[in-house]
Parts: structure tokens; sequence; C-alpha cells
């Protein structure tokens, strides 16, 4: 009977170990600058780091040198920088903006002045309405926008996405652009 | 003994320019043309047709005989319009009881800011709509006439443009020329600007 107390006992650690080893796995894969650490591959101690290498007290498997945590390895003002990231992206996509509506009304005196064959008409659109939607992205993208107050696990995923957003609005304002210049350059 | 007095003169002309007690006036900026009979001719602000945030219709009449600062924003802008917007204030408060001044400021989101999103925006302010209008209009009439007033606001006439979101503000005389233009994102430049304004009206309304 006892023994099969320790059996369960025992059964319910490898579990938990189990359990975390996807997470673990993660966690190494990211770098940083910070003193080279050690954790159990397992996470027995869900998520202990060790100075030093040896062996997991829960499990007994060696420890694996880890790159410290990212919440560790991002600077106090890590919020500050990102945030002044996507606001010049913002910034620099803004003044594109300007530039692509500006070529975006020489599209319409082209199409108003020319004759043109359906084909050429549906080209001319095709860019017009590119730009239109990137144009609307951006707003949208003003409109949603929030600037967080502090720096937490939360605000720093959201500033990335932000930043990862408003980048691929500018490719696409800049993509628009291009395609308006081609077609005016004709 | 030549050149001695040729330094001489240069030097007593250069005391003279700096402690000449003549007033400075605004230049006319911009492009400019002579005509056939070897007038100059300076760009001016074209027709303009826009709606405030009361369902007003905003022309150039709008603005005859007053001089007026021009600036282009948009209610949900993150980074450069707060602060443009904060300055701007300071020039309402300046000139809020001078009736030769206005305030017109040009929506470039016309999605968004509609006349409602715009009006509760001045409610918010608590800017006067007879002061400070805030309008908006047909898209690439606002963008097209943003090109109009920066043009003459362009240092190099090489760089790519977006004036629209430099935070600029833009001055213009009763006779539809700009004559001045600061950073309204810097307060300093805006306090040298609010000094043009009052040379601008100095010259323009004479007593």
């Amino acid at each position: 009977m006892k023994y099969l107390t320790v059996l369960i006992l025992l059964g319910f650690l490898i579990n938990a170990c189990g359990h975390h080893q996807h997470k673990a796995g993660n966690t190494s894969a990211a770098t940083g600058d910070g003193p080279q650490v050690y954790a159990c591959p397992m996470d027995c101690e869900k998520g202990k780091i060790y100075e030093q290498a040896g062996k997991c007290p829960v499990c007994g498997m060696a420890l694996e040198a880890q790159a410290p945590a990212p919440a560790a390895e991002q600077p106090d003002n890590a919020w500050k920088i990102l945030s002044k990231e996507a606001e010049d992206i913002h910034d620099e996509a803004m003044k594109d903006m300007a530039e692509m509506n500006r070529v975006g009304r020489q599209v319409k005196d082209v199409m108003k002045r020319a004759k043109m064959t359906k084909e050429t008409l549906d080209k001319y659109t095709a860019v017009l309405v590119a730009m239109d939607k990137a144009e609307a992205d951006m707003m949208t993208w003003m409109t949603q926008y929030k600037e967080p107050e502090n720096q937490t696990d939360e605000s720093l995923r959201y500033l990335q996405e932000q930043k990862q957003k408003i980048e691929q609005n500018r490719s696409d304002i800049r993509a628009a652009l291009e395609a308006g210049k081609k077609i005016v350059s004709q | 003994m030549k050149y001695f007095a040729f330094i001489v003169l240069i030097i007593t002309t250069w005391a003279a320019c700096l402690t000449s007690p003549e007033k400075r006036t605004l230049p006319i900026l911009g492009e400019r043309d002579i005509s056939p009979g070897g007038d100059t001719i300076y760009r001016s602000v074209p027709d303009f047709s826009f709606i405030d945030q009361d369902s007003q219709l905003v022309t150039n009449a709008t603005f005859a005989d007053k001089i007026y600062v021009v600036d282009f924003f948009f209610i949900h802008c993150p980074t450069i319009c707060p602060r443009v917007k904060k300055n701007g204030l300071r020039l309402y408060e300046k000139y809020k009881n001078d009736g030769r001044v206005m305030l017109l400021s040009h929506s470039i989101d016309v999605r968004n800011d509609t006349v409602a999103a715009l009006h509760r925006h001045a409610a918010k302010l608590g800017v006067d709509a007879k002061k400070w209008r805030l309008v908006t209009g047909d898209h690439d009439a606002i963008y097209s006439i943003a090109d109009d007033y920066f043009s003459v606001a362009v240092e190099d006439p090489d760089s790519p443009g977006g004036f629209d979101h430099s935070g600029r503000l833009i001055l213009v005389d009763k006779n539809r020329h700009v004559r001045s233009f600061c950073d309204g994102t810097n307060a300093e430049e805006v306090d040298r600007f609010m000094k043009d304004i009052d040379l601008l009206l100095e010259e323009q309304f004479p007593r």
C-alpha cells in the first residue's frame, strides 16, 4: 500500500514535469546578454533557475544551460522604445501616404483625360482601390492604437503586435505608391 | 589707404544695419512669377470650400479681411497632432478676443472625422466655432490644398513631401499669401510664430 502511494506520487511528478516540457523548450530558445544560467530540462520546479550546472533535485536530470528568461532581458524602458519605434513607423508611413495621395490624384487625372480600354481602366482602378485600402488601414490603426502607460508582459506583447501591424501598413502604402507611380509614368 | 576706406565703409554699413530701427516685415513666401508688365505675382491660396464642426460652409470668404493660421490634423492622431493641438490652444487663447485672427484646422481623416466627430472634438477642446474652424470635406480637395499651403514651406524641392503630417502651422495674410510658418510641435518655434502674427497684424491693420 505504501509503495502504491509512492508510485502515484511519482506518477504525478513525472506528469507535472512532462507538462512543462514544451514551455521549457521555448525559454531555452530565447537569447539574452545576461549571465549563463541553468534549469531542469523538465522544468520540475516551475521556472526555477540555477547559477551553476548540476542535477535537478527533483528528477535528477542534468541541468541545461539556459538563456536568461525573456522578462529579465528586457530593459525597464523597453515599452518606451517599442512605442517610439511603432510611432516612428507611423510618422514615416504618414509621409508616404501623403505622397501616395498625391500620386492618386494624378492617376485620377489621367483616368479623366485619357480614353482607356477596359483592361487598362481596371488596372488603374485596382491601384486606386489599393491606395484607398492602405489609407483606411492607416486610419483604423490610429483609431485603435493606445499607447500603454507602463511596462508589463501584456503591454510589450501589445506593442510588438501594433508595430507589426503598422509595419505591414507602411509596406502596403509603399506598394500602392509605387504601383501608382508606375502607371502615371507610362 | 584705399583698402582702409573700403573696410571702414563695410564696417559702418554693417553697423548701420545692426542698429537700424527699421521694423522687420514678413516676406511673402512661395513661388512667384513676373507678369509681362514686370510686376511680381505671388502664388496665393486657391479657392476652397469645406464644412466645419457646426455644418457651416467654410470658404475663402470666411477669412475675408482676416489673417488666419492653418494646420492639418486628425482626431485619432497618436503622435504629432496632440503636441500641435496644445500649441494651437495657446494661439487660440492669445487671439481669442481678437476678431482679426482666425484658426483653420483641416482633418485629413475624412472617414472618421465627420462633422459630428469634429463637433464633439471642438466641444472637448472648448473652442468657439467662430474663431476656430475644424473642417472636413472632399478627400482629394483636402490633400490637394495641403500641398498648396505647404508648397511654400518646403525647404528642399526634391523632398518627397508628406507635409500634412509635419505638424506645421501656416500663417496666411488678408491677401491669401502665406507669410510665415513654424513647427507646431515646438513651443519655442510657436513663440516666434506668434511674434510673426503680431507683426502681420501691425502691417495689415494699421491704426
